[in-house]
């Protein structure tokens, strides 16, 4: 849902607690490599949400979306205890709920020439999306609940996404952390000179402003970024150094190699001369 | 601008979701390797501009530049949103991720509207007046047209049933499409004076 009444500040999902910093705050390159069973089961949870959400989507049968619903909340209440989060994970089932409100406001009402009149049929469509919307929704955070977007964005990798874009999910992923303090310094700064948001011209000025500056941030960042991965060996137009090219001996450029051989050869001459 | 999981009947689900891996596959294709380190970090800049509340009345809508990502980065768009929205799915529950191709869907295509309705406009060195209207342009095509994209899909899904819902969802978004014309407009033009090479790749 894009409108909301939610407050200005501390209402919206932090980036902080999903996507920009690994639980422990340790960089991600000092971990050592992570066991087998810690790189499969994030896959699996991921490939199941997806295919529940898939398979889910397509019943019909009340019934059967009741016992898909139970099997969402038994995952669901497993998550809550292992993790003990209860409230944020209550939160995302609520958000997913305001979308039924929505439909709760409409389906059931009919505006015909006799003015509003209750429609069975329609009744019954908000039902049965009802039961499947929360079906999903309770499948699917029971299923990823504690997994970070680091980990989502490793899962989806390891699932089979194409390599170029495997590389634009890390990157993204590795970057929102960066704007997203960025965007917490510029608020700083602005509500140091005074900044106060309201409902008036001046407040969009100054947020578009915001927006502006994230965006050239990412752009100048986006130059470093690149200048950084082809010194790491990203070359344009060719794919990235696999471990199996990477231990081949880079090839030299041939006049050097040609000098090099002349030298070589004129060095073994002199040297087979003066032995002679 | 989400539709919930488990609202679209099947083939709806179906033919968006091949129609989404198709634009995925354009970008992916159009995206050239030394553009990939600049498609991530403004995806990453959207979906932390999307986090930004801006009060309307007594509550708040929150940004979607759906119109100026799509401006920002043409096809590339699909691929971007797509990242962005799955992650929104898995770590948020916005949207869901059997409807994720219809969403994408409604968020992409308008964008990349926006990139070849407008790239003719903007460039290094476009007058004030003109980087405004083509930004407030961004907000009204990206919102109006993902608006107007999601009821197409629910009328397809539902027929007569759903059309009270879809002029709920219109009127609904009606203060996001102000909003987001409105920081477009300031965002472009800000941008042409700021950075006047940021736009510069809008028009290859």
């Amino acid at each position: 849902m894009s409108a909301s009444a939610r407050p200005p500040e501390g209402g919206a999902p932090s980036l902080g607690e999903g996507v920009a910093r690994r639980r422990d705050g340790s960089p991600v390159s000092a971990r050592p490599a992570p066991p087998a069973r810690q790189v499969r089961v994030p896959r699996v949870r991921l490939a199941a949400a997806v295919g529940a959400s898939v398979g889910i989507s397509l019943l019909n049968d009340p019934g059967l979306l009741l016992a898909a619903g139970g099997l969402g909340l038994a995952l669901l209440l497993a998550a809550i205890l292992s993790s003990g989060n209860m409230s944020r994970l209550l939160r995302r089932l609520l958000v997913v709920n305001v979308f039924v409100l929505m439909l709760w406001l409409t389906l059931p009402w009919e505006l015909g020439a006799n003015g509003l009149a209750a429609s069975d049929e329609g009744r019954r469509l908000a039902l049965l999306i009802s039961l499947r919307t929360n079906a999903i929704a309770l499948c699917c955070i029971g299923l990823l609940a504690g997994m970070d977007a680091f980990a989502v964005a490793r899962a989806a990798s390891g699932l089979g996404l194409p390599p170029k874009m495997a590389r634009l999910l890390a990157l993204m992923v590795r970057y929102f952390g960066l704007l997203d303090d960025s965007r917490r310094r510029i608020e700083r700064a602005m509500r140091a000179r005074g900044f106060r948001p309201g409902f008036n011209l001046r407040t969009l000025q100054v947020l578009a402003q915001l927006v502006a500056l994230l965006l050239v941030h990412a752009m100048l960042r986006a130059e470093r970024v690149g200048m950084a991965m082809r010194a790491r060996g990203f070359a344009p137009h060719t794919p990235p150094a696999s471990p199996a090219n990477r231990r081949r001996p880079a090839a030299a450029p041939a006049p050097a190699l040609g000098a090099s051989l002349l030298l070589l050869g004129i060095v073994l001459g002199s040297a087979w001369l003066g032995i002679g | 601008m989400h539709l919930a999981d488990g609202v679209l009947s099947a083939p709806v689900l179906l033919t968006s979701t091949a129609l989404s891996v198709a634009g995925v596959a354009f970008g992916l294709r159009r995206l050239r390797e030394e553009q990939l380190p600049l498609a991530a970090l403004l995806g990453a800049a959207f979906f932390v501009a999307s986090t930004i509340h801006v009060p309307v009345g007594v509550g708040s809508v929150h940004l979607i530049l759906n119109g100026l990502a799509g401006l920002l980065l043409g096809w590339a768009v699909f691929p971007v949103l797509c990242v962005a929205l799955a992650l929104q799915a898995a770590l948020f529950s916005f949207g869901g991720f059997a409807v994720l191709g219809a969403n994408l869907l409604i968020m992409a295509l308008p964008g990349v509207a926006a990139h070849h309705m407008l790239r003719g406009r903007l460039g290094p060195g476009v007058a004030h007046l003109q980087a405004l209207i083509s930004g407030a342009a961004c907000g009204v095509i990206g919102i109006g047209g993902a608006a107007l994209l999601a009821g197409a899909l629910l009328a397809l899904s539902g027929g007569r049933v759903f059309s009270e819902l879809i002029v709920l969802f219109g009127l609904a978004h009606l203060p996001v499409l102000v909003v987001d014309a409105a920081i477009g407009a300031f965002t472009v033009a800000t941008l042409v004076r700021m950075m006047p090479q940021a736009l510069a790749s809008v028009r290859s």
